[in-house]
């Protein structure tokens, strides 16, 4: 439904995006991961006609070019900077931009209803914007999108300072938009949000689309080895011989056997108090790709409660 | 086009509901305005002209010699005022209505009989002064006052003239002996008698000037009403067009209402691009000028909501505009010709607070040099000029045009066809720029 072919964009001396093509198909979750200056938003301004890209061609579903505005009716976007009228009610955000597309009535009445529902503000529709919870407002600019009911969903890191509930709740209500056909190309730098949800991920660095496929795929093919971490109860046996460093009562070794060696270091006598197996996942795979940590940008909202 | 129009409307409603809700803003569109209006309103005429030239036409209907002298001395009171002689009266007071002359003066018939002799009933004088520069009323009287003064002496030492030729006839005629006797004596005794009547004059002037009678009147000074309609008494009651005082601080009032609808609105399309909200409307399926038509809409709407809410406000006081179909067009052609405006400061910043700041340092000048703050004839002369490419100076004359002045649609066509002109070429300016940047 959507293609993307080979575009470009620059400001000035930047490069925000360099030669990246892709395509997606009706009741798709595309993963668009990268770090901050990716030039995961660039892209996303193209797609939805806000920019123009400076090489290549982009066509939306069954319209055309975005930048045609009658095309772009077939897109919604979710900026990732809140875009909302702060003194209008959620309600009346709503129905102005509803209107905007032309709806009137009981059928903007609907549409007004369940992006209510969709953001779970029914409760605070009357309220001004100004009020609301950062959450509160980060729902209410996804549902923003949604008013129109368009085939094609631009999400520009939808979840940024979303509760864990919440977060919980949009990715249901996102699920259920893809099982209803809609495509979704969802921008994010949390891999646990990109392998959650999206079938293929679009890896993008300093505005290259380094690798671009199916989650598993993407492991398979960059992921590498488990990583293994045990903490030991006493001294190993002597006789045993360890499959990695040991220090400080922590043994720690990559594999592609990890249950295989925790079975014979069992019977070989050891015990430990704690085992922890990571799998390969996104990370590595980012790693493997860039040299670098996504987490090096960023960091993972989740981390901040946790400590750790 | 349809659906442009209804894309715009929409634009413009959610522009105008965010505006009720910004306190600031619709103090500044509301509360300034209104403010402004009854502080002047209360206060006119308090203010007292300082350098200002004045000009004034004088109309001399006698054509007597002490008429003639009159207008002579009063050209000559202070010089930099503009004196206009060459005028009948219907054209002077037409000028004056229309705002061209502070005032007018008439001098009717029959005014250099009596004028400057004292203890005869004193002249008339008909003056008409420009409702909105009744501070330069007081002015123009005193100036009046003068020269009447002037001519009083004028015609005083013309007494002493003839006194002393009337005592060199008398000598002479003592000592002709040409003429017969009998005729000589009669006519030396009428000499006399010319010559008594001469000196009580000067005795009781001279009383008078020491004394100032308090019934003793140098002029008899009429207010002459400028209205279109003639009267059968020409001569006019002191009634005057402007009713209230309302009549000339509300016009200029309103023009900072109007100031600040156009700043919020410039300021407003700023806003919206900081809060993001610009990027919806600009993934919407609008078209650029779209966006642009909405706030044009909005600034024209609320500019017209504002000059509306003036009016009712004036006529509650008790103002009556006297050509209240000329606020029809009046109300629009101002509103187009701000909103041109609004588009044009919308292009000058970046952020809300460059773009604000920008907008009311223009305001002020345009307030400044078109009469929004300080009445036009209070400026000198040069900056008067200013003022004729001041879309504030034509909004307010349009105003009071319908208020007061009782424009025609003849007189009526120079400022509609200037707010509308600076309008159009505002907006496609203003546009143009906007849409690019869209
Ligand atoms: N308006 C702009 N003017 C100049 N440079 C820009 C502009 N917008 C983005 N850039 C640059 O383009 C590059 C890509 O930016 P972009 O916003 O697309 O990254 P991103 O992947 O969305 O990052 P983030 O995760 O932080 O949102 C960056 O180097 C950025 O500095
Ligand atoms: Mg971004």
């Amino acid at each position: 439904m959507l293609t993307v072919d080979d575009v470009y964009k620059s400001y000035g001396d930047v490069e925000a995006v360099r030669g990246v093509s892709l395509s997606l198909a009706p009741g798709e979750i595309l993963g668009l991961l990268g770090p901050n200056g990716a030039g995961k938003s660039t892209l996303l301004g193209m797609i939805s006609g806000l920019l123009a890209p400076d090489r290549g061609t982009i066509e939306l579903p069954g319209a055309g070019d975005p930048r045609d505005p009658q095309a772009r009716r077939s897109l919604g976007l979710a900026p990732q900077s809140l875009s909302l009228y702060e003194e209008l009610t959620a309600e009346e955000n709503l129905r102005f931009l509803g209107t905007l597309y032309g709806f009137s009535g009981r059928q903007l009445a609907g549409r007004v209803e369940y992006c209510l529902e969709l953001a779970g503000l029914e409760a605070r529709k009357r309220d001004r914007v100004t009020t609301f919870s950062g959450g509160m407002k980060r729902r209410l600019n996804l549902a923003c999108a949604l008013i129109h009911d368009p085939p094609l969903l631009l999400l520009d890191e939808p979840t940024v300072g979303v509760d864990p509930q919440t977060r919980a709740h949009l990715f249901d209500q996102i699920e259920r938009l893809r099982d209803n056909g809609k495509g979704v190309i969802y921008a994010t730098h949390y891999m646990e949000e990109a392998s959650r949800l999206c079938r293929r991920v679009a890896i993008v660095d300093h505005g290259r689309l380094l690798a671009l496929d199916r989650v598993q795929d993407l492991i398979e093919r960059y992921g590498g080895q488990s990583s293994v971490r045990i903490v030991l109860k006493q001294q190993p046996p002597p006789s045993l011989s360890l499959p990695g460093t040991w220090q400080d009562g922590i043994v720690s070794w990559e594999t592609d056997t990890p249950l295989d060696d925790l079975v014979r270091l069992a019977g070989g006598g050891l015990e430990w108090e704690e085992v922890a197996i990571r799998g390969p996942d996104l990370e590595t795979v980012f790693l493997k790709l860039t040299g670098r940590s996504l987490r090096d940008d960023t960091e993972q909202p989740a981390a901040h409660g946790a400590g750790g | 086009m349809i659906r442009v129009w209804r894309t715009a409307t929409t634009l413009a409603t959610k522009d105008l509901r965010l505006l009720m809700r910004d306190r600031l803003a619709l103090f500044f569109v509301v509360g300034i305005p209104i403010l402004y209006g009854l502080f002047f309103g209360a206060i006119s005429g308090a203010f007292q002209s300082g350098d200002a030239s004045l000009a004034i036409a004088i109309v001399d209907e006698d054509q007597s010699p002490w008429s003639k002298r009159f207008v002579e001395i009063l050209k000559k009171e202070p010089e930099k005022n503009e004196w206009r002689t060459s005028m009948t009266r219907r054209e002077a007071l037409d000028a004056c209505r229309r705002g061209d002359l502070v005032a007018a003066i008439v001098l009717p018939r029959g005014f250099g009989e009596n004028a400057g002799i004292f203890f005869q009933e004193a002249p008339t004088l008909l003056v008409a002064v420009d409702p909105s520069r009744n501070a330069e009323k007081g002015l123009v009287t005193g100036i009046l006052m003068q020269a009447m003064g002037k001519l009083a002496a004028d015609r005083l030492r013309d007494q002493t003239s003839m006194k002393q030729s009337l005592d060199e006839s008398i000598r002479r005629l003592q000592s002709d002996t040409s003429m017969s006797l009998p005729s000589r004596l009669a006519l030396i005794a009428a000499l006399k008698s010319f010559r008594n009547f001469f000196d009580q004059l000067q005795q009781t002037s001279d009383e008078n000037q020491t004394e100032q009678g308090p019934d003793f009147e140098f002029v008899h000074i009429e207010q002459l009403e400028i209205a279109r309609r003639e009267k059968t008494d020409a001569l006019g009651s002191p009634l005057s067009n402007v009713q209230t005082a309302w009549d000339i601080s509300f016009p200029q009032a309103t023009i900072w209402g109007i100031l600040g609808c156009a700043t919020t609105f410039a300021v407003s399309l700023v806003r919206e691009r900081r809060q993001g909200s610009l990027l919806r409307l600009q993934v919407a399926p609008l078209r650029p000028p779209t966006i642009v038509a909405g706030k044009a809409l909005a600034c024209f709407v609320s500019v017209v909501a504002v000059i509306t809410m003036m009016l009712v406000l004036g006529m509650a006081l008790g103002m009556r505009p006297r050509r209240p179909l000329l606020l029809i067009p009046a109300m629009l052609a101002t509103a187009f010709c701000f909103t041109g405006i609004m588009a044009c400061i919308a292009t000058i910043g970046k952020s809300e607070e460059s773009v604000s700041g920008a907008a009311w340092g223009a305001n002020i000048v345009m307030a400044m040099f078109g009469g929004g703050m300080i009445p036009l004839a209070f400026l000198p002369s040069w900056m008067q000029g200013i003022g004729y490419v001041d879309p504030v100076r034509w909004a307010i004359l349009i105003l009071e045009g319908a208020i007061w002045r009782e424009f025609t649609w003849g007189e009526a066509a120079v400022p509609l066809a200037v707010l509308s002109s600076v309008g159009i070429v505002a907006l496609a300016l203003g546009g143009t720029i906007l849409r690019r940047k869209l």
